[in-house]
């Protein structure tokens, strides 16, 4: 049995256990089609475009100046005036979803390295995967209702390009799915 | 004691302290030390050598403009890539409409290649346009994360410093973004 870690330096060494991401394969392949590497004529056209638009008078390095000066000052007389504004109708109150990774069945979260873990001895038949340590939710979930959520938009998964549907759900709880029949394969 | 301007064991603080000072050799050589590397990346990004090397360009600008921006959390790499790859994700943004997949075997081939190698090399074309339609087709989070990492040459901790996102994000994202090649390169690699 493979256990993965994240180590505590920081470093890839600490996740030797996990072998190579990436894979040989792919990474062969990206190297085996790397781009050329531009020539000096071309390395030195790019240096002095580089360079003129540095050096240009009435370059944005002046305009970048004045902007960041016209900002500073347009910040510290909004933060003079600010006291005096009314608070702003916050609204109704809408929940940020952030995207996720989809889950993999397959996919491993580092946990512990394998000289963290001794197994003695596992019980039962058929198993797969052994699940070592405690839950990370600890309290109890409170879900939204159907009243909580506002749906402004929506877009297919960037992922699998699966098309959202929203529905009223069972027991007053709102559900959101992707239709898996348009799943790119 | 300062390595002399342009000297190649310059280390990162001390190339940024010329910066600061506004030394045109230390810029000189920040751009050869780091130019190579950034190209590949803007390349894998961009799948265009002509726009690759603007968004080269206009990467580097940016890192000279705000060098004292810098805070010295990462390496100078680490920021430098960071600032070239969004100029290249700018870039290809805007030329979102420009349908510049077709990769030319004069521009790829080496100036000085030999005639032997010539079907290797057109070879090599249709393989390296295989690869970048495959690296299209991965969603751009996983995209940048993937070409950081393996054409940047980052480890998953700088790719994560480099991105601002947690370790397990850029781990998980190269996991992703692998089985996703596998099955757009399935006649390349096995699954």
């Amino acid at each position: 049995m493979k256990i993965f870690a994240h180590g505590s330096d920081g470093s890839d060494r600490s996740y030797s256990g996990l072998g190579d991401i990436v894979g040989a394969e792919i990474r062969d392949l990206f190297e085996l089609t790397r781009p050329p590497e531009p020539s000096e004529s071309e390395w030195d056209r790019v240096h002095r475009s580089m360079a003129e638009s540095m050096t240009r008078p009435g370059s944005p390095w002046r305009t970048v100046a004045l902007s960041v000066a016209a900002g500073i000052a347009l910040a510290v007389g909004a933060i003079t005036c600010w006291p005096a504004q009314p608070p702003a109708n916050p609204g109704p109150e809408v929940a940020q979803v952030s995207r996720s990774e989809p889950a993999d069945e397959l996919a491993s979260f580092p946990l512990a390295t394998e000289d963290d873990v001794e197994i003695h001895s596992i019980r039962g038949d058929g198993w797969k995967s052994a699940v070592l340590g405690r839950s990370a939710m600890t309290e109890e979930i409170s879900w939204a209702g159907p009243n909580d959520i506002q749906v402004k938009s929506s877009a297919p998964d960037e992922y699998y390009g699966a098309e959202p549907k929203l529905s009223g759900g069972t027991h007053n709880m709102p559900v959101i799915w992707a239709d898996d029949s348009l799943r790119v394969r | 004691m300062l390595n002399p301007p342009g000297s190649s064991v310059s280390t990162d603080a001390i190339l940024l302290d010329r910066l600061a000072r506004g030394d045109r050799a230390a810029l000189d050589e920040l751009f050869r030390r780091y130019r190579g590397v950034a190209f590949r990346v803007a390349y894998r990004l961009l799948d265009n050598e002509a726009d690759a090397l603007d968004a080269v360009q206009e990467g580097f600008v940016k890192v000279i403009r705000h060098v004292d921006r810098f805070g010295g959390r990462c390496a100078l790499k680490t920021w430098v890539l960071r600032v070239v790859s969004n100029a290249a994700l700018d870039l290809g943004r805007q030329r979102k409409r420009r349908q510049a997949r077709f990769v030319s075997a004069t521009v790829d081939c080496p100036v000085d290649y030999d005639p032997a190698d010539r079907m290797t090399e057109i070879e090599r074309s249709e393989l390296r346009k295989t690869v970048a339609e495959a690296l299209a087709g991965l969603p751009e989070a996983q995209r940048l994360t993937f070409v950081l990492h393996v054409e940047g040459g980052f480890s998953y901790r700088e790719v994560a410093d480099s991105l601002g996102v947690p370790i397990g994000t850029v781990m998980s994202r190269l996991f992703f973004a692998r089985k996703r090649l596998q099955i757009l390169l399935a006649d390349r690699v096995q699954a």
